[in-house]
């Protein structure tokens, strides 16, 4: 028994070591002394000051951050209508929009960049920042539409009825009723769409322009000039701040099905 | 009991081509326990959401109170539904869930609370005015549902199977407690069910409804004592059934064959020779005797089953056909009998035209 147990716990070892390690590295890397992420030198704090003074990358993370909230906050509001009116109402090439849904999903980033960057020289877009979150918006829908739809599916049909049948005007209803309820879908949506922009470096790459770079397109350009530390510190801030949500998260999520177990 | 609170003139409904409820009229007296009963897909579920508005009809019109709402918004209509799974807001407190009908409505806040309480209090959920719906038992969950329609003082109450979701015994208590309820805030309820068991025990009238029409509008005791059709019969209650042809008619008593070995003698009303009869005899109208004689018949003893109040015989008869005998408490059982006689009391017998499907 002892034996089974402790080779259990080696593999889960193993694997958590192997998805971690790479990070803890970065981390590692962003206290070193030494320029180079080869060798680790001695802990020093001076390239958490260096990105301060580091205007490009800071403007990148600025564009990024800006990008990603639009584009979240478009994205998860047209989606969240879409995939009511899609559950909602029959209308004529319903069905086949349900599935069309799905294609964005599934088709190589490369295809959906080539695409928007020709759309948009057919139009004579100019590239910036708005052609970035049009893209990201595009992009980011579909995985809103399904997160919530699946929410929707799940949902008691009588509600709204429930809701109008006690006199609340179709609005009403929606926000009190409707709205509410799918939120769990929205917020997961919202949170899939951020993450997705955040880090997209092939659709932006093809749809961003002169002053509208992004963290990750920086990053990515800087592999040929090597990259610096402070770039090592700046991921570790995003991933101190990634962490801190998503613990917060799970607290919440905890304590609430704790809650719910208490009273079965 | 003599406003018609609620009046269905030939409404008629179809989904697709499927003709669901066909040219129905009923009125609904103030303060009554109307029961709409029937099989599942007999369209009484359609009916409701009719009255309610969450549907609109075909063709036909429906009043409430003497104003006609055929054309009406559910949210403008003086009627409250309590849904087969209660359809309680998850995301609200019983006490918010409770008061959403007023609140929509925009009636004070002094006035939400009053109400509130006063509802909390009918339905003795007090104590868990703050909790979640998922937080509750299914009972519990009955009663939220019951409150957050009342609160609007509707004219009328409309239930949609609201027991099925309850266990046996929690349905019997419910039964009850929502008999009282309506005896003492006397709103008139709608109910629609499956079960004749609710229908019976509960209602005032009764509507038997099948594949979209009306079979019979009655009080409980004369759905069961006289069924107007070979289906009411058959569906309330427990029936043997014999179709038959009246052979002869003598001093006001005809004869009918059912098989070569078996007649029945009844009263006649105006029969002719030849006509098609059903007769309808309930399990407990049968009597069993010892000695044959001109008029009883033949029963082979099959099964005896006992249930703590009354004991109930299976048989068959020469042709095959099974019959169910309920024994009155008390009179002899014939427990090591084979083969015993039945017996019936002219009266007793329920007489149905054969081809009509009509009473006489």
């Amino acid at each position: 028994m002892k034996k089974k147990k402790f080779l259990k716990n080696l593999f889960i070892g193993l694997v958590l070591f192997f998805l971690y390690l790479p990070i803890l590295v970065l981390v590692l890397y962003s206290f070193n002394t030494s320029k180079l992420n080869i060798l680790f030198e001695g802990f020093t704090l001076k390239w958490y000051l260096v990105l301060l003074e580091n205007r490009s990358l800071l403007e990148a993370l600025g564009n990024t951050l800006f990008v990603a909230v639009t584009s979240t906050l478009v994205s998860t509001i047209i989606g969240t209508i879409s995939a009511i009116a899609l559950k909602k109402y029959r209308f004529f090439g319903r069905s086949v929009l349900n599935e069309l849904l799905y294609i964005p999903i599934v088709i190589p980033e490369i295809v959906l960049g080539i695409a928007l960057l020709s759309i948009y020289t057919f139009f004579h877009i100019e590239l910036g920042l708005h052609t970035l979150i049009l893209s990201h918006i595009a992009f980011s829908l579909p995985f809103v539409v399904v997160s919530v739809r699946s929410v929707l599916n799940s949902l008691d049909p009588h509600l709204e009825e429930a809701s109008s049948d006690l006199g609340a005007s179709p609005i009403k209803t929606f926000f009190h009723i409707t709205l509410p309820a799918v939120m769990p879908g929205v917020i997961s949506g919202a949170l899939l769409a951020f993450t997705l922009s955040l880090d997209d470096v092939v659709i932006s790459y093809f749809t961003a322009g002169p002053g509208s770079n992004t963290l990750p397109l920086k990053i990515y350009s800087m592999i040929k000039t090597g990259i610096t530390p402070d770039v090592n510190a700046l991921s570790s801030l995003i991933l101190l701040v990634v962490i801190t949500i998503l613990t917060l998260s799970t607290v919440i999520k905890i304590r609430q099905s704790g809650k719910e177990k208490a009273y079965e | 009991m003599e406003k018609v609170i609620v009046q269905i003139k030939n409404m008629c409904q179809s989904y697709g081509k499927k003709k669901v409820i066909d040219d129905i009229s009923i009125d609904v007296y103030e303060g009554e326990f109307l029961t709409i009963l029937g099989p599942s897909g007999c369209g009484k579920t359609t009916i409701l959401r009719a009255i309610s508005g969450l549907d609109f009809i075909q063709s036909g019109k429906i009043m409430i109170d003497d104003v006609d709402v055929t054309d009406l918004d559910p949210t403008k209509r003086e009627v409250n539904t309590i849904f087969q799974n209660y359809a309680l807001f998850t995301t609200m407190s019983v006490e918010k869930n409770i008061n959403f009908g007023l609140r929509m409505k925009r009636v004070g806040k002094e006035e939400i609370k009053k109400r509130t309480e006063e509802m909390l209090d009918l339905v003795k959920m007090g104590e868990f005015r703050n909790r979640k719906p998922r937080e509750l038992s299914g009972g519990q969950q009955q009663r939220v549902a019951i409150a957050r329609a009342l609160i609007n003082r509707p004219k009328v109450l409309l239930l949609d199977e609201p027991l099925s979701a309850l266990d046996q015994k929690l349905r019997k208590q419910m039964q009850l407690e929502l008999k009282n309820l309506q005896k003492k805030m006397k709103i008139t309820f709608i109910y629609v069910t499956h079960s004749q068991d609710e229908a019976l025990t509960m209602s005032d009238r009764i509507v038997i409804l099948n594949e979209g029409k009306i079979e019979q509008i009655d009080t409980p005791h004369h759905i069961y004592s006289h069924p107007k059709t070979r289906f009411v019969a058959d569906f309330i209650g427990e029936s043997n059934i014999f179709d038959g042809i009246v052979e002869s008619i003598s001093e006001g008593q005809a004869l009918v064959r059912v098989t070569d070995d078996i007649t029945f003698t009844i009263t006649s009303r105006g029969y002719k020779v030849g006509d098609k009869v059903s007769i309808i005899v309930r399990p407990e109208n049968f009597t069993l005797e010892d000695e044959e004689n001109d008029k009883n018949l033949p029963l082979k003893i099959k099964n005896h089953i006992f249930d703590g109040a009354s004991t109930q015989v299976i048989g068959t008869l020469p042709n095959r056909q099974e019959i169910k005998v309920e024994l009155r408490k008390g009179s002899e059982d014939f427990k090591n009998r084979e083969t015993v006689y039945l017996n019936y009391q002219l009266e007793d017998l329920i007489i149905l035209k054969g081809d009509s499907h009509e009473a006489v």
